[in-house]
C-alpha cells in the first residue's frame, strides 16, 4: 500500500519536474524561435552532437549550479533563501490529486492511478493555490528592492482578484459533474451524450435512431465552452505569465520579484513556473478534455474489445498504458498551447488585467453559474 | 500514541508556536504575517484530523490564502520597516511579562476546570465534514444566516467603497 | 427541511428593507449617469429625494408588515423545523419601533446632506441595510442570527459614522466605531462559542435546556455574551466610543444610530435572557444592578461639562442605558413593558433633539455647540420652543412622555423591591435637569449671535412635529394608557418558539 503511494508520487515527480520543465525549457525556445522566423537553441553540444538543441537544458542547469547565490545587502536573509521554496512546493503537490490514469481491477486488487484520491479534491487545489501567492511575495518583500516590491504587490493584487474568478468558473464543472473528486469526474467523461439529445429531453421531438450515432465525449469542454475559456484564462494570469506577466515585467521591473535572485534560486523561481505550467495543463485535461479518457472508446470498450487477444490482466494493463499515453499527449497539447499564447500576445496593462477579472470575468463566471443551474432544473424536470 | 494524536500534538505545538512568534515579531511586520499564516494552515492541519475537511480547506483558502494575503499586500503597500516604530518604552516589556503571566494563570485555570466540564464526543453522522452536508445544511436550515451573510458583505463593499474611494462623483 | 411548511411572512420585514437597500443602490447607478456636471447639485439633490423616496416605500411597507403581525397577534417562525427567525408581538413592535426611527431618519436626512455636501445615494442603501439587520437581529431566536443581524446592523453603521469623509471628526467617528465595534463583536462571538460549547445548542430553546449555571464555561460564555451587548447599548463601563462616535458622525445618522442601535441591542438582550436563560437568579441581577447604576450617574454628571450638543446628548444616551438597565434589574412583567415602552418614548425625545441639530446644519457644516443655541429663540422661536420640549422630555419633566417612561421603569424597579436604585435613578434625572436646561438657557437668555441661522425644511418640520405630537401625547394622557397595557401582555416568548422542545 505504502509502496504503491510512493511508487505513484515518484512516477508523478519524475514525469512534471524530471521531464516536462526541463523539456519545456527547450520547447519554449523553439516555439519562440519558430514563431519568430529564427533557428532557435542549437549551440550546445557535446563533442559536436546538438540533439536539436536539447542539450540546452543540461547546460541550463549546470550554469545555474555553479552561479554565485547572492543574498543583497539589507535583504530578510531567512525570507530571501526560503521564498524560492515556498514557490516551488505548492506547484509540486498540486499534482497529487490529479488522476493520470484510471481505476483498474487486478483481481482482487484495485489500482488507481493517482497519489491522493480524495473526495475535496478540486478544494485541495485551491487550497494549495491559495498558498502559492506567497513564495512571490515573500521575495518581493525580502529583497530590499524596490522593483521586487512593486512586483510582489502587483502579484499579491493579480493572484487574489484572478483566485475569486477561478474558484467560480469551475462551479459549473462540478455542478454538471455533482462531484469535486477529480477521479469521479474523468470517470464521468469517460462516457459520451447524443449531441442532439436535448430535443428528446424537451419534447420537443423525437430523433430518428441514426442520429444517436452524432455523439460527443461527456467532456468538461464541451459541456462548459464558457468555463473553460474562463478557467484557461484565469489560470494563466495566476501563473503570471505573458500575456498576464506584470509582476515580472521585464520592461517595467527588471524582473520583478525575482530581479535579486541569481543562481539555483533563481532557477527554482524558473522551475516552479514551468512546473506550474505542467500542473495547469494537468488540471485542464483532468477537468475539461476528458483527463486519461480516450475519446469515443470508454474503458470498457477498449478492454472488452483486446481482452480476447491478450487475455483479462494483460488487456488492462494496456488499457492502462493506453490511458497514462493517452492523458500525457493532451497534458503536452495543452503545454504547446500555452506555449502559443505566450508567444502570441502582448503583455496587458495592468488596468486591463483588472478590469478583465472584475469588470468581465466575474460577472460572466456568475452568468455562467446561473444558466448551468438553469439548464439542470430544466433537464431535471424534464 | 496513534498516529492521531502524534499529529494533533504536532499542530497542536505548531500553531501555539507560530502564534508566539506572530506577538514576538512586533518590529518586523511580515514576519509577524507570515507566522500567523504557520498558525492558519496548522490549525487547518487540526480540522482536518477532526475530520472537518471543508472547514480546513476553507481555513486555508480563506485565512492563509486571501486575508493574509491582503494583510501583506497592505503591509507591502505602506512599506514599514522596523525603524519606523518608536523606541521600545520600559514599561512595555513589564506589560508583556504581565501579559504573559496573565495568559498562563488562565491557561493553568481552565486545565484544571475545563475538561470535567467538556459534553461528550459525539458519534459522526453520515459524510460529516463533506462539502455535501454542509452545503445541505447551509441552504435549508440555515438559509436565513447565509442571506444575511450575503447583504452583510454587499454592505461592506459599499461602505469601504464610500469611505475609500478617491473621489466621488 | 420541508419547502411548504416555511412561513415566508416571517421574512416580510427584512425583505422589504433589504429589497428596498438594492432598489436604492441600482437607482443611484442608473440616475447619475446621467447627470449633466454643470448642474450636479441639483441633480444631485434631485436624485437624493427620489432615493429618499424608494426608501420611504420600503420602510413603510415594513412597518406595515411588522404591524399586520403585531396587531393580528402573529407568532411564527420562518422554519419551524429549525427556527432560525421569529415574527412574534415582541419582535414585531420592537421592528416597528425601529423601521419608525429609521423613516424618521431618512426624513431628516433629505436636506441635512446637500447642506453637509455629502448628498451620495449609498447613504440610503447603508442605512436601510443597518435596518435590515437590526430586523434580523430583533427578530432572531439563535446565536448565529442573532450575531449575523448584529453584523449586519453595524458594519453599514460604521460606514455611515465616517460618510462625512471630507471631516477629520467623522473620520474619527468611524474608524473609532469600527475599531471598538468589532471588539465587541469578537466578545460576544466569543461568548456565544464558549455558550455553544457549553450547551452543544445556538438557538434559544437549546441553549435554555442544557444551560448548567454550575459550569464554568456556561457562566464565562453568558458574561461574554453580556458584556459584547453592553457595548451596544453603551452602558458604562463599555461606553467611552460614545461621545466621540456621536459627536463626529453627520447628526442624522447620529439621530439614527442613537435610537434604533439601542432598541434592537436592549430588546434582543431582553429576548435572550427570557428564552435563553433559566432563572439564573440574583447573579446576572447583580451585573445589571452595576451596570444601571454606574451608567446613570457617569452619564449625567459626564453631561454637565459638555459644551457640544451632541456630546451632552450622547451622555445622556449613556444615562438612559441606565435607566432602561433598571428595567432589567426588576425584571418583573410591568417592568418589562417599560422597558419597551421607554425605549418607544426615548426615540421619539431624542430624534426630536438630534432633529433640531439637523435642522441647524448649513453650508457644508454643523451648529451643535451650546454656543451656536444662543439667542436662537428670537430668530426662529419655533424650532426653540421644540428644542426646549425635548430637553424637558429628557430631563422627564412632568407633563411630557419622558416622565411617563421614568414613572413606569421606576415604579417597577420599587414595586420588584429595588427601592435605592429607583431611589438612585430619581436623584441623577434631577442632576440631569441642569445641563438639559444648559440648551433653552442659551437660547432664551443669551445674545443673539450674528450668525443668521438656517431654515427648518419641511421634511424636518414633519419629524420635529411627530416627535412632539408624540412626546405630548404619551405625556398628557398617563391614564389611560392603552398601549401601555398591551406592552405589559406582550408575549415575549411567543408561541413560535414554545412549541420547540
Amino acid at each position: 500500500m505504502l509502496l504503491e503511494v510512493v511508487l505513484k508520487t515518484l512516477f508523478i515527480l519524475m514525469i512534471v519536474v524530471g521531464v516536462f520543465a526541463p523539456i519545456m525549457t527547450w520547447v519554449e525556445r523553439k516555439q519562440s524561435a519558430m514563431m519568430q522566423d529564427r533557428i532557435g537553441a542549437n549551440r550546445a553540444d557535446v563533442a559536436g552532437i546538438t540533439l536539436l538543441g536539447l542539450l540546452h537544458p543540461a547546460a541550463d542547469v549546470i550554469k545555474l549550479l555553479t552561479k554565485e547565490d547572492v543574498v543583497p545587502r539589507g535583504a530578510n536573509r531567512v525570507m530571501h533563501l526560503m521564498a524560492p521554496v515556498i514557490a516551488a512546493v505548492p506547484a509540486i503537490v498540486a499534482f497529487a490529486v490529479i488522476p493520470y490514469g484510471g481505476v483498474y481491477q487486478f483481481g482482487d486488487h484495485t489500482l488507481s492511478l493517482v497519489v491522493a484520491d480524495i473526495d475535496w479534491g478540486l478544494l485541495y487545489l485551491f487550497a494549495t493555490g491559495s498558498l502559492a501567492t506567497y513564495g512571490a511575495v515573500m521575495a518581493g518583500w525580502s529583497s530590499n528592492n524596490n522593483w521586487s516590491l512593486l512586483g510582489g504587490v502587483r502579484n499579491t493584487a493579480q493572484m487574489i482578484s484572478y483566485e475569486v474568478t477561478m474558484g467560480l468558473s469551475v462551479v459549473g464543472i462540478f455542478m454538471v459533474f455533482g462531484t469535486l473528486k477529480l477521479t469521479d469526474m474523468a470517470l464521468a467523461q469517460d462516457q459520451t451524450f447524443r449531441l442532439l439529445g436535448f430535443i428528446e429531453v424537451f419534447g420537443l421531438g423525437m430523433l430518428p435512431p441514426w442520429l444517436d450515432w452524432i455523439r460527443l465525449p461527456n467532456w468538461g469542454i464541451f459541456l462548459q465552452p464558457l468555463g473553460f475559456l474562463m478557467f484557461l484564462t484565469c489560470i494563466m494570469a495566476e501563473n503570471k505569465r505573458p500575456p498576464f506577466d506584470l509582476p515580472e515585467a521585464d520592461s517595467e521591473l527588471v524582473a520583478g520579484y525575482f530581479t535579486e535572485y541569481s543562481g539555483m534560486r533563481f532557477g527554482l523561481f524558473y522551475m516552479s513556473e514551468f512546473i506550474e505550467v505542467a500542473v495547469i495543463s494537468g488540471l485542464l485535461t483532468a477537468l475539461f478534455l476528458g483527463g486519461w479518457a480516450v475519446p469515443y472508446l470508454s474503458q470498457d470498450t477498449i478492454i472488452g474489445a483486446i481482452a480476447p487477444i491478450f487475455g483479462d490482466g494483460l488487456a488492462t494493463i494496456v488499457c492502462m498504458v493506453l490511458h497514462v499515453v493517452t492523458f500525457l499527449v493532451k497534458v503536452i497539447v495543452m503545454v504547446w498551447f500555452q506555449m502559443l499564447i505566450r508567444w502570441s500576445l502582448p503583455r496587458f496593462r495592468y488596468d486591463q488585467v483588472m478590469d478583465l477579472c472584475w469588470k468581465i470575468l466575474l460577472p460572466l463566471s456568475l452568468a455562467n453559474v446561473f444558466a448551468t443551474a438553469l439548464v439542470m432544473l430544466a433537464v431535471g424536470a424534464a | 500514541m496513534t498516529v492521531e494524536s502524534v499529529l494533533f500534538y504536532a499542530f497542536a505545538g505548531l500553531s501555539l508556536l507560530s502564534a508566539l512568534a506572530m506577538v514576538g515579531f512586533v518590529r518586523n511586520v511580515v514576519a509577524g504575517a507570515m507566522s500567523l499564516v504557520v498558525t492558519m494552515i496548522s490549525l487547518a492541519g487540526i480540522y482536518v484530523l477532526l475530520e472537518a475537511h471543508l472547514v480546513a480547506v476553507i481555513q486555508i483558502m480563506v485565512y492563509a490564502g486571501a486575508i493574509l494575503v491582503l494583510f501583506l499586500f497592505v503591509i507591502m503597500l505602506l512599506n514599514l520597516r522596523s525603524d519606523d516604530f518608536g523606541p521600545v518604552r520600559p514599561w512595555q516589556g513589564v506589560l508583556k511579562v504581565v501579559g504573559a503571566a496573565v495568559a498562563l494563570g488562565i491557561f493553568v485555570v481552565l486545565l484544571g476546570v475545563l475538561p470535567d466540564t467538556l459534553p461528550e464526543v459525539a458519534e459522526l453522522p453520515e459524510g460529516f465534514g463533506g462539502f455535501r452536508v454542509i452545503g445541505v445544511s447551509l441552504f435549508t436550515d440555515y438559509v436565513v444566516p447565509v442571506e444575511v451573510a450575503g447583504f452583510l458583505l454587499l454592505a461592506a463593499i459599499v461602505g469601504a467603497v464610500i469611505l475609500a474611494k478617491r473621489s466621488i462623483d | 427541511m420541508n419547502p411548504s411548511a416555511l412561513q415566508f411572512h416571517v421574512l416580510g420585514p427584512v425583505a422589504f428593507v433589504s429589497i428596498g437597500s438594492l432598489a436604492v443602490l441600482l437607482g443611484e447607478v442608473f440616475l447619475s449617469r446621467k447627470v449633466d456636471p454643470g448642474d450636479k447639485e441639483v441633480a444631485e439633490a434631485r436624485i437624493g429625494s427620489l432615493l429618499a423616496a424608494i426608501s420611504t416605500v420600503s420602510l413603510l411597507l415594513a412597518i406595515y408588515a411588522a404591524g399586520f403581525a403585531f396587531f393580528h397577534g402573529t407568532s411564527a417562525a420562518f422554519n419551524p423545523g429549525n427556527p432560525m427567525l421569529s415574527l412574534d408581538p415582541l419582535s414585531s413592535f420592537a421592528m416597528m419601533l425601529v423601521g419608525v426611527g429609521a423613516l424618521l431618519s431618512v426624513w431628516l436626512s433629505i436636506t441635512y446632506l446637500p447642506a453637509l455636501h455629502i448628498n451620495h445615494g449609498e447613504y440610503y442603501a447603508l442605512l436601510l441595510l443597518a435596518t435590515a439587520g437590526m430586523f434580523v437581529m430583533i427578530s432572531s431566536v439563535n446565536m448565529i442570527a442573532v450575531f449575523m443581524g448584529l453584523e449586519l446592523m453595524s458594519i453599514p453603521i460604521y460606514a455611515l459614522a465616517g460618510f462625512n469623509r471630507g471631516n477629520l471628526r467623522s473620520n474619527e467617528s468611524g474608524l473609532k466605531y469600527f475599531i471598538i465595534g468589532t471588539f465587541a463583536s469578537a466578545i460576544l462571538l466569543y461568548g456565544m462559542a464558549l455558550l455553544y460549547g457549553a450547551t452543544g445548542h445556538t438557538d434559544f430553546a437549546g441553549i435554555r435546556a442544557a444551560f448548567d449555571p454550575s459550569s464554568p464555561l456556561a457562566v464565562a460564555g453568558l458574561v461574554l455574551v453580556v458584556v459584547g451587548f453592553a457595548f451596544k447599548i453603551s452602558s458604562v463601563p463599555f461606553h467611552q466610543w460614545t461621545p466621540d462616535v456621536y459627536e463626529g458622525a453627520p447628526t442624522s445618522v447620529t439621530a439614527f444610530m442613537s435610537v434604533t442601535v439601542k432598541t434592537s441591542a436592549f430588546v434582543i438582550l431582553l429576548r435572550f435572557l427570557t428564552l435563553a436563560l433559566p432563572e439564573v437568579g440574583d447573579d446576572l441581577n447583580a451585573v445589571f444592578w452595576v451596570l444601571a447604576a454606574l451608567s446613570m450617574v457617569v452619564g449625567n454628571f459626564m453631561a454637565i461639562i459638555q459644551t457640544n450638543v451632541k456630546r451632552l446628548l450622547a451622555y445622556s444616551s449613556i444615562a438612559h442605558a441606565g435607566y432602561l438597565l433598571v428595567g432589567f434589574v426588576a425584571g418583573t412583567e410591568e417592568a418589562r413593558a417599560a422597558v419597551l415602552f421607554y425605549l418607544m418614548i426615548y426615540m421619539f425625545m431624542n430624534l426630536g433633539a438630534f432633529g433640531v441639530v439637523v435642522a441647524l446644519a448649513q453650508g457644508g457644516r454643523e451648529s451643535d455647540r451650546i454656543d451656536d443655541f444662543a439667542g436662537l429663540a428670537q430668530r426662529r422661536p419655533g424650532l426653540a420652543a421644540l428644542m426646549t420640549l425635548f430637553m424637558l422630555a429628557l430631563a422627564g419633566i412632568p407633563g411630557t412622555a419622558g416622565f411617563m417612561g421614568k414613572f413606569y421603569i421606576f415604579s417597577a424597579a420599587v414595586q420588584a423591591g429595588y427601592i435605592w436604585l429607583a431611589i438612585l435613578g430619581v436623584l441623577t434625572s434631577v442632576v440631569s435637569v441642569y445641563y438639559y436646561l444648559r440648551v433653552p438657557v442659551a437660547m432664551y437668555m443669551s445674545d443673539d449671535t450674528e450668525e443668521e441661522p438656517a431654515e427648518a425644511s419641511s421634511s424636518e418640520l414633519v419629524v420635529l412635529g411627530l416627535c412632539a405630537l408624540a412626546v405630548i401625547y404619551f405625556g398628557l394622557f398617563p391614564n389611560h394608557d392603552p398601549l401601555f397595557d398591551a406592552l405589559r401582555l406582550l408575549d415575549l416568548a411567543g408561541t413560535a418558539i414554545a412549541q420547540v422542545p
